[in-house]
């Protein structure tokens, strides 16, 4: 009799443990989805602010550089490419255009004194500097969120309730090839002077 | 006397063997044996609920990428660096170095009137943090872990203590410590309640001397020591502001549902310390309680 009621102990013991343990994998899923829409969203806080420094360099440039029409329409297009980026895919390819974009304009920027001497003129500079490091550190963690989201929506037990629930695989951010060669800057500003 | 500064700490597996035995024992006398099976029938159960807690801490651990201080946001954040005192750091009470978290404690081996066996009884402690910057290389963020928000798992490595026999004097450190009381202007502990049985200690036992083995303990988060956090990053509380990637405007603190998880371990180390200990201690909370309840129906 002790056996039995010990036994039945153990078995309910075991029993709620299992419970605890199907409801926690439901929110781990739950969790890491929500974690990668999280890092998402902290990346495109970052855009936002990138987009209103972007406005602010244009704007402030436009007036020493009339000259360079299309210099600072490359970069406009560039900042409405962004604007409308909504993949990780188009993202990467928006991101590339402005880097283009900021890369040429400085380097038609030396021919204008004026406008490097412009105290503002750097601080947009350096300020969109600073915020393009860290939208590379808040992909580098998007990407993170994502290989352990898609990771475990296949592992087993996982894969039973991410298939059962719709847990669908999230699209990594890959930066394009030619961001990932080296940068020939002396290239780059021979072509922008030409 | 001796000293050892990385000790083999029995750990919970000891814990739980000497609570099984004195249980054993406390069950083959009559009287209070009903009552003693019942309590460790119930720690069993607590040590099944508290290892999932771990086995999911493990999960969270894993779960959290690592985050840089200059682009890290609002939210859960897990950030890995060097821990530097932000202008106060405390002493540690029986070794000579600043730190920024601290708890200790001084143990008797004392044989309870009930019980036919000894056991390290804890006679006195206390518990001091204070909030301390986290340097990752890219940016500093304040943490402020406070006394009870925050979990802090400090690794062997940075524990120390000192174990002395009958009639034996605490080493100088400790009874330095113990004189001193770190007493405020006021008259009240540094260590505010936590440091209960100090009192006792400097009143009734002569300082630190005992007949009594004793056990003096310390463990420590030093200054400028790599750690690992685990929390969440909110507004500062003074000129905080909403906006992301200012780390400047930012601290590490606990909400009301995230973990607060303070180490001087690697995450990898963590990582595998919660895996291992969570499934044994279910085991054994199993084991703890399965046994108590054979023993407590045995006995009707």
């Amino acid at each position: 009799m002790v056996l039995l009621i010990v036994g039945g102990f153990v078995a309910l013991v075991l029993l709620v443990l299992l419970v605890g343990y199907v409801i926690n994998i439901y929110n781990q899923l739950v969790s890491l989805r929500e974690r990668v829409d999280q890092a998402k969203q902290n990346i495109d806080v970052l855009l936002k602010q990138r987009q209103d420094e972007l406005t602010k360099l244009i704007d402030a440039a436009t007036e020493f550089m009339e000259q360079e029409e299309q210099v600072l329409q490359e970069l406009t297009a560039a900042r409405e490419a962004t604007a409308q980026a909504e993949t990780p895919g188009e993202q990467a390819q928006a991101d590339q255009q402005v880097r283009q974009a900021l890369m040429d304009f400085e380097a038609r920027a030396e021919a204008y004194p004026e406008l490097r001497s412009q105290e503002n003129m750097m601080q947009f500079q350096k300020r969109i500097s600073e915020l393009e490091s860290q939208i590379a550190d808040r992909r580098e963690v998007y990407n993170e969120a994502v290989t352990q989201h898609n990771t475990r929506i296949e592992q087993f037990p996982y894969v039973i309730f991410a298939r059962q629930f719709g847990f669908s695989e999230r699209e990594l951010f890959r930066a394009d090839p030619e961001e990932l060669e080296d940068v020939d800057v002396g290239a780059a500003f021979d072509q922008a002077q030409a | 006397m001796t000293a050892v500064t990385a000790p083999v700490d029995p750990g919970w597996l000891g814990a739980l063997a000497g609570t099984l035995d004195a249980i054993l024992v406390q069950s083959s006398n009559d009287g209070d044996s009903g009552a003693a099976l019942f309590v460790g029938f119930l720690i069993g159960l607590y040590l099944v609920y508290d290892g999932f807690g771990k086995w999911k801490t493990k999960r969270l651990i894993q779960d959290t990428p690592t985050e840089k201080v200059r682009s890290m946001a609002v939210g859960r954040t897990e950030l890995a660096g060097v821990a530097r005192s932000d202008g106060e750091t405390i002493e540690a009470p029986f070794t000579d170095e600043e730190c920024l978290y601290v708890d200790w404690e001084i143990e008797e081996w004392r044989k309870d009137p009930d019980e036919a066996d000894h056991e390290w009884q804890t006679i006195a402690s206390g518990t001091r943090t204070v909030p301390f910057d986290l340097d990752d290389g890219t940016g500093e963020v304040l943490v402020r872990a406070r006394e009870g928000n925050a979990t802090f798992e400090i690794s062997d490595e940075n524990q120390t203590r000192f174990t002395t026999d009958r009639s034996e004097s605490p080493p100088a450190e400790v009874r330095e410590f113990i004189e001193r009381h770190d007493r405020n202007d006021d008259g009240t502990s540094v260590f505010g309640d936590a440091s209960d049985g100090l009192g006792d200690l400097i009143d009734g036992d002569a300082i630190g001397y005992s007949n009594r083995r004793r056990r003096y303990t310390q463990r420590v988060l030093p200054d400028e020591s790599e750690v690992y956090v685990l929390g969440s990053a909110v507004p500062r509380e003074t000129g905080g502001g909403m906006e992301t990637g200012q780390a400047d405007l930012l601290e590490m603190t606990r909400d009301e549902l995230d973990k607060f998880l303070v180490s001087d371990r690697t995450e990898e180390e963590l990582e595998r310390y919660y895996g291992k200990r969570g499934p044994l201690q279910i085991v054994g909370g199993i084991g703890l309680s399965a046994v108590c309840l054979a023993l407590l129906l045995g006995s009707f």
